[in-house]
């Protein structure tokens, strides 16, 4: 969402460039920031202190409960970064919010494709594709982890009867698979916001151009790659963006599904600082860990932009 | 219901605030869990008297459908039968915290006679409470009561306190039959029992790690043996603490866990819960099955499918003795009736309440709540008390309680950092199970864990 | 080929379309096949579900229904859910639409700076302010409770509702505001009378999204109510998974009532939701 900020500019100077008496300039700008206080006070008080008061938590032993605690330095950072727990939790989060980023969007996209495609019916299709993205992604992992039961979940009571035993496996047990079951899942729940994303943005795509190319003699693949796909290019981004700081912060699924297991094999850095943080008593630790979360999910969002964004400028 | 609910989530996944204690209780006290959900129990200090008798409010927790009853018929047969006091009941409503409660009746000064105290140091500490007589505490097992420092016993169990012999097999008692199979009285019987029921082509053994919890259910009966032997000296995790001992003490049970995991436990454990080890029980899917939750479970398997013929067994040591966990009953998990200071300073109160704690330690009420279907509290007279064996498989679990192989061990584990600990070593258990680290690798990823929480103490 | 085109000429079913609609049946029904079992099995009773967990409901009883606001703390969850989600919405609404207009209309540096800072929130992961919030709440004596829940959402959801409105009244003219301004009517009146009504596209859509959004939220309130609340939905339905036996007849039960409330509400404003999403993330 940084991407946004790039456009501001235009506003602003839109807003000085109106030429008005001084005194009367100073008031409406009191006035307007009259206006900002009070969701700036909250959101300041809700999300800007408290995140900076994890930065300084970062730095303590503080357990979570007793008033006192000590300054430790860089220790719990260290500690985190030396423990094998804290990497593969980091992994699994890459995986996660990187996995979950790519195949949504190419799910979503084509899904959007499609329903741009149809001349029936679009808008029932359209509200039943969203359908499962209604359903909190809490409880839909709750009631996914019956059905993939080992020995009498409705997947490999459905593989067994099909006669693929071999196909039947422990879907959240076995550490071998466990990731990519979860990062499918969540999959799952995520893909109905961006489905229709897209499917406004093809919506937006002028269609004189399209005929044009087709009047050229475009076939159908080369409409897509040189009239389409660049107009999809900025919701591309957008998308991306959105979908991995979603997968960054996954917590749900994880928690429902494996609790992190079997042993600590899925857990996320999400995961982490939950159980970290209130599970196991160590504030000052979860906090470094949270902060280490933040510095991944805002390096990412970052250099995945500016990447995307010089895409988008060939395009 | 309700309290075992709201303690379950927290004890798989704490939140904060009462999630210290629930950690501990989940882990020390699923038996009691299985008996009776928490009840809060409280007598007014509006009281005064009704036609001569002293009037006392008895306020408890609702939503569990038998402690409700134990607590409305016990009342009952306590109203009709004393000619000095009369217990009104006052439930606590549904959705009603404990800790607020408590905090409300302090702060209006409004407290009851009797309570059922879950916080009982900080009570105790604020001088909130009043000593229990002997003529209560006389009624029961000595090891179900301590005195405190002050020499003066403050809280009285509600219900059995049977440590951690709900730790359970579950077995298909028809299966058992079917197969000339017996309980097995020694470790090595117990591996011939597996041998025999894997070489008929079935899964003997059922056991759930879909929550983190639930691993306790196998390992705990195996440690045992080793915990057992610290039980005078303090108790294994302190002795590791004073440096007398080491996780590499648990090399022997933790090898028999990856070894009964790997050749006996029905396939799919790491994502199965709790729970569903019934299902697969039922379903003749495994001969046997892990448990925590003693009569609890039974309950659950006769709900399921009242035809099954279930039994259970606890798992024997190599020379052949149960070594069960006992409860702690004076520290920070513990529970159970006390009476208010305030009670005391009115004195007719006082004696209430105590009159009423003498008939709830006797054998009539005891018949009543086991009738209802909550095990009754361990009363010395306890042979006199006829034990509810409805449900299948009940008699085991009394008979067990009889058992002259019972060893009853301590092992308090006193110090906060120790839960962290606890959960660190469940998961490093699971992940060693699962086959994703040796024990050797476990044993000094939960000995370096150990020793950074008890160094951050 | 355009939607527009396309509404007005009735066209012939194509073979191409049929193929859509079956790939996209297909894919549907594979996605809500969890529902599809969680709707059957909330007519069926715990010892059905646990012994046959994927049987056939037998009969269409509603004892499930009934016992889930009897038994347990369903009934008082939704109301908490609700309490929260309405609560949330109406003061989301009271404080950044207006944020917004100033933040555009405030114009200057400042004005760059405080939109920055808004939308710096949304790369803040909950995680990095969950630690200081629950001591802060527990300082300030509202740990578990519904103020709490309401408080920490607001935080979460201004700036996306900073980003959506900014980039909706971009496009507002000026003239209409500075108009009223100059018949004498004062700035909150202006606002509120003037132009909030011309914001309602991007009002519907954010209240639905937000309204979805905090409907299905399970990790803020599982962190900032503990056992003395009942809870919103999601938490009483992961309470419900329990230490002995898992009440799976209420959670199904209980994931279905909660899941109609979002179904009702997207299909009757699909439109302004789908309207939302363009106004809010296309711009980019």
């Amino acid at each position: 969402m940084t991407v946004q900020t790039a456009e501001r500019p235009a506003a602003v100077r839109g807003g000085r460039a109106r030429p008005a008496p001084d005194r009367r300039l100073t008031r409406h700008r009191a006035v307007m920031l009259l206006f900002i206080a009070p969701a700036l006070i909250v959101y300041v008080l809700m999300v800007i202190a408290p995140s900076i008061q994890s930065i300084q938590l970062s730095l303590t032993d503080w357990d979570g409960i007793n008033p006192a605690y000590e300054y430790v330095g860089f220790a719990n950072y260290q500690d985190i970064l030396t423990s094998d727990r804290f990497w593969n939790a980091t992994k699994n989060t890459l995986i996660l919010g990187l996995g979950s980023a790519v195949v949504v969007n190419a799910v979503a996209l084509g899904v959007a494709l499609m329903l741009d495609k149809l001349h029936h019916a679009q808008g029932f299709f359209r509200t039943i594709v969203y359908l499962p993205a209604l359903v909190s992604g809490f409880i839909a992992a709750t009631i996914w982890k019956y059905m993939l039961n080992f020995n009498f979940g409705a997947v490999n009571t459905v593989l067994r009867d099909l006669g693929f035993d071999d196909a039947a496996m422990d879907w959240l047990g076995d550490n071998d698979i466990v990731v990519g079951v979860l990062l499918f899942i969540i999959c799952f729940t995520l893909g109905g916001n961006t489905t229709l994303i897209y499917l406004a943005n093809l919506q937006s795509v002028p269609q004189d151009l399209v005929e044009a190319a087709r009047i050229d003699g475009a076939s159908r693949g080369q409409v897509f790659r040189y009239v389409t796909w660049p107009m999809l290019a900025g919701a591309v981004t957008v998308n991306m963006t959105l979908m991995m700081i979603a997968g960054w912060t996954i917590f749900d699924q994880v928690m429902v599904l494996t609790a992190g297991g079997p042993g600590f094999v899925s857990e996320t850095m999400a995961f982490f600082i939950y159980k970290v943080g209130f599970g196991e008593y160590r504030a000052g630790y979860g906090s470094a860990a949270a902060i280490v979360l933040f510095i991944v999910v805002l390096a990412t969002t970052v250099l995945a932009n500016k990447y995307m964004r010089s895409r988008e400028v060939q395009a | 219901m309700r309290n075992a609910r709201a303690r379950s989530s927290a004890g798989s996944m704490p939140t904060r605030g009462l999630s210290r204690r629930s950690l501990m209780q989940s882990a020390g006290g699923l038996s009691i869990a299985a008996a009776v959900p928490f009840a809060l129990t409280a007598c007014g200090t509006s009281g005064g008297t009704t036609g001569g008798k002293t009037a006392i409010r008895f306020l408890y927790a609702t939503g569990d459908e038998t402690w409700n009853s134990v607590a409305k018929g016990v009342a009952d047969a306590f109203n009709a039968k004393s000619a000095t006091a009369i217990v009104e009941l006052e439930p606590l409503p549904a959705g009603t915290d404990y800790p607020t409660a408590m905090k409300t009746m302090d702060a209006t000064g409004n407290w009851p006679a009797l309570v059922d105290m879950r916080d009982t140091l900080t009570y105790l500490e604020a001088g909130k409470l009043a000593p229990i007589p002997a003529s209560v505490t006389d009624l029961l097992n000595d090891e179900v009561y301590a005195p405190v420092e002050d020499g003066d016993v403050y809280i009285v169990p509600t219900t059995a306190l049977n440590g951690e012999l709900g730790f359970n097999m579950v077995y298909d008692k028809d299966y058992f039959a079917e197969h000339s199979l017996a309980v097995p009285t020694t470790y090595a019987e117990f591996i011939a029992l597996l041998d025999a029921i894997k070489a008929n082509g079935d899964a003997p053994l059922a056991t759930a790690a879909g929550e983190i919890w639930p691993s306790d259910q196998l390992w705990k009966p195996l440690a045992a043996p080793t915990f057992a032997q610290y039980s005078e000296a303090g108790g294994f995790w302190n002795a590791v603490r004073a440096g007398d001992a080491s996780l590499a003490d648990l090399r022997e049970p933790l090898q028999r866990l990856k070894d009964i995991t790997d050749e006996y436990v029905l396939e799919g454990w790491q994502s199965t819960q709790d729970a569903q080890t019934t299902t697969l029980l039922v379903n003749r899917q495994a001969v046997m099955a892990t448990s925590s939750a003693g009569i609890g479970r039974l309950n659950d398997v006769n709900k399921v499918d009242p035809d099954f013929n279930a039994g259970i067994f606890y798992l024997p040591a190599d020379d052949g003795k149960l070594n069960v966990l006992k409860n702690s009953v004076n520290g920070d998990t513990a529970s159970g009736f006390a009476i208010s200071a305030q009670a005391q300073e009115d004195g007719k109160q006082y004696d209430a309440a105590v009159e009423f704690l003498e008939f709830y330690f006797s054998v009539e009420a005891c018949d009543l709540m086991e009738e209802t279907g909550m095990i009754a509290p361990n009363i010395k007279a306890s042979d006199e008390v006829v034990r509810n064996s409805t449900i299948p498989g009940a008699e085991d679990y009394f008979a067990l309680l009889a058992n002259p192989s019972l060893n009853w061990f301590a092992n308090e584990t006193t110090w906060a950092g120790f839960s962290t600990f606890h959960t660190f070593f469940r998961q490093a258990r699971i992940e060693m199970q699962d086959g994703q680290t040796t024990i050797d690798e476990c044993i000094a990823k939960a000995q370096e864990e150990f020793d950074n929480q008890a160094e951050n103490e | 080929m355009s939607a527009r085109t396309r509404r007005r000429e009735r066209r012939r079913l194509t073979a191409g379309e049929v193929v859509v609609m079956a790939v996209l049946s297909v894919l549907v029904l594979a996605v809500s096949f969890p529902v599809l079992y969680a709707l059957l099995n909330s007519f069926r009773s715990y010892a059905e579900i646990t012994k046959d967990p994927m049987g056939l409901p037998s009969g269409f009883s509603f004892e499930n229904y009934v016992r889930l606001f009897q038994t347990t703390d369903y009934g008082e969850a939704l109301l908490n859910t609700l309490v929260i989600t309405g609560g949330t919405l109406i003061l989301l609404l009271a404080i950044v639409p207006m944020a917004a207009w100033g933040i555009e209309r405030l114009g200057g540096r400042s004005s760059r700076w405080i939109y920055l800072l808004f939308i710096a929130g949304l790369m803040i992961p909950f995680q990095v302010r969950m630690i200081p919030l629950v001591s802060s709440m527990n300082q300030l004596g509202l740990y578990s409770t519904l103020t709490s829940v309401i408080l920490v959402h607001l935080g979460g959801a201004a700036s996306f509702g900073i980003l959506l409105y900014c980039s909706f009244i971009k496009g507002v003219p000026r003239e209409v505001e500075e108009a009223a301004e100059v018949d004498g009517a004062g700035k909150l009146r202006t606002f509120w009378s003037i132009v909030f009504p011309m914001l309602l596209p991007v009002t519907s859509a954010f209240v639905i999204i937000q309204a979805l959004s905090l409907w299905n939220d399970f990790f803020i309130p599982l962190v900032f109510l503990d056992a003395s609340s009942a809870g919103t939905i999601n938490v009483a339905l992961s309470r419900m998974v329990g230490l002995l036996t898992s009440q799976w007849e209420l959670i199904y039960t209980g994931a279905i009532l909660a899941i109609v409330p979002s179904v009702v509400l997207f299909a009757a404003f699909q439109r302004y939701f789908i309207k939302g999403m363009s106004i809010g993330a296309v711009k980019g």
